[in-house]
């Protein structure tokens, strides 16, 4: 499908200026001695990273902070009265409003570190290097785990609780553990959707929060992840009850 | 004690939020080159530079607490 669109705009490029969109610019890109610099595989690959990465692993990341906020005690109320107090005002969901959100901020990177929605992360080892006694050599496919470095107990302790705390004032567990907080990868290959996504977990709870209240479904411990399909999703059912808040209500 | 920003170079891609968040410090060119403008900053300017580190991108920067 992509690739007929492809050749459809190579065949006739549109003009220069408003009509060209990132398909065209793709497209249009030269090496110095004048070869196409991505052919319709490169371009298909990276319109497929775009589209799709970003949709499973988000809306993953939002059933989960929903479950976690509300198997938590106090979780849920403390992100609802942030959010109360932030639009009290009547102002907008705006890119403002969205830094000030510290503990929604906080829910969502804990939920992030204990359900990451990618669990593998591969790499090429560009130099020789050693973990835990064993020498990985130079070119080797090398996968690092998400699920697995996000519970190293040293970094987090008491890492299989949910405690937005960790990212809060003078704590800020990702921050001091770079290499091993890594539900979006790190270093020059980390999730280019990374600071989206969070914006967009930010959005959705603000707008979400505001007029519905939520309460499990189901026994709190009867969530979890299947790993059976190519990518991590919420074992169904997966249910909630929700209803229209009352204002003023919490 | 005293606050150094270190930036890895590798990682920046310029993308310009440091800018947004402590403009006393940081500078990214139209073409995504950065300038630190103060690579030592007063401790008055620490919770602007902290937010630059907090929402990097790429997270790019560190804020070092520096013996005087």
């Amino acid at each position: 499908m992509i690739d007929e669109i492809l050749q459809k705009r190579l065949a006739l490029p549109p003009a220069e200026g408003d009509d060209r969109d990132l398909v065209d610019v793709l497209l249009s890109l030269r090496h110095p001695d004048g070869t196409q610099m991505f052919g319709a595989d490169y371009v298909t690959g990276m319109f497929i990273s775009m589209m799709f990465a970003g949709h499973h692993t988000t809306s993953t990341t939002l059933s989960w902070t929903l479950i976690e906020l509300l198997r938590n005690e106090g979780a849920m109320d403390a992100v609802v009265a942030e959010l109360d107090e932030l639009y009290a005002d009547g102002r907008s969901v705006s890119y403002q409003a969205l830094r000030e959100m510290p503990r929604t901020e906080a829910a969502i990177k804990e939920t992030l570190r204990l359900h990451p929605p990618l669990i593998l992360l591969l790499r090429v080892a560009k130099v020789p290097f050693e973990v835990g006694g064993f020498v990985v050599p130079e070119g080797w496919l090398v996968g690092a785990t998400p699920a697995v470095s996000n519970r190293i107990e040293e970094s987090f302790p008491d890492a299989d609780r949910y405690d937005p705390g960790r990212y809060v004032d003078d704590r800020q567990q990702d921050l001091e553990n770079p290499w091993n907080w890594i539900p979006f990868g790190a270093g020059r290959h980390r999730c280019v959707g990374a600071q989206f996504a969070m914006m967009q977990l930010k959005v959705i709870l603000s707008v979400l929060l505001k007029d519905w209240t939520f309460e499990l479904g189901q026994p709190p411990e009867s969530y979890v992840n299947d790993h059976s399909k190519m990518v991590v999703q919420m074992q169904r059912p997966t249910t909630v009850r929700y209803r229209r808040r009352v204002r003023g209500e919490v | 004690m005293g606050l150094r920003v270190e930036i890895d170079r590798d990682l920046c891609q310029g993308h310009g939020v440091c800018e947004g968040e402590a403009p006393d410090v940081f500078e990214v060119s139209k073409k995504g080159e950065l300038t630190v403008l103060q690579a030592d900053p007063d401790a008055s300017l620490r919770d602007h530079v902290a937010a630059a580190v907090r929402y990097c991108p790429t997270h790019a920067i560190s804020l070092i607490e520096v013996e005087d």
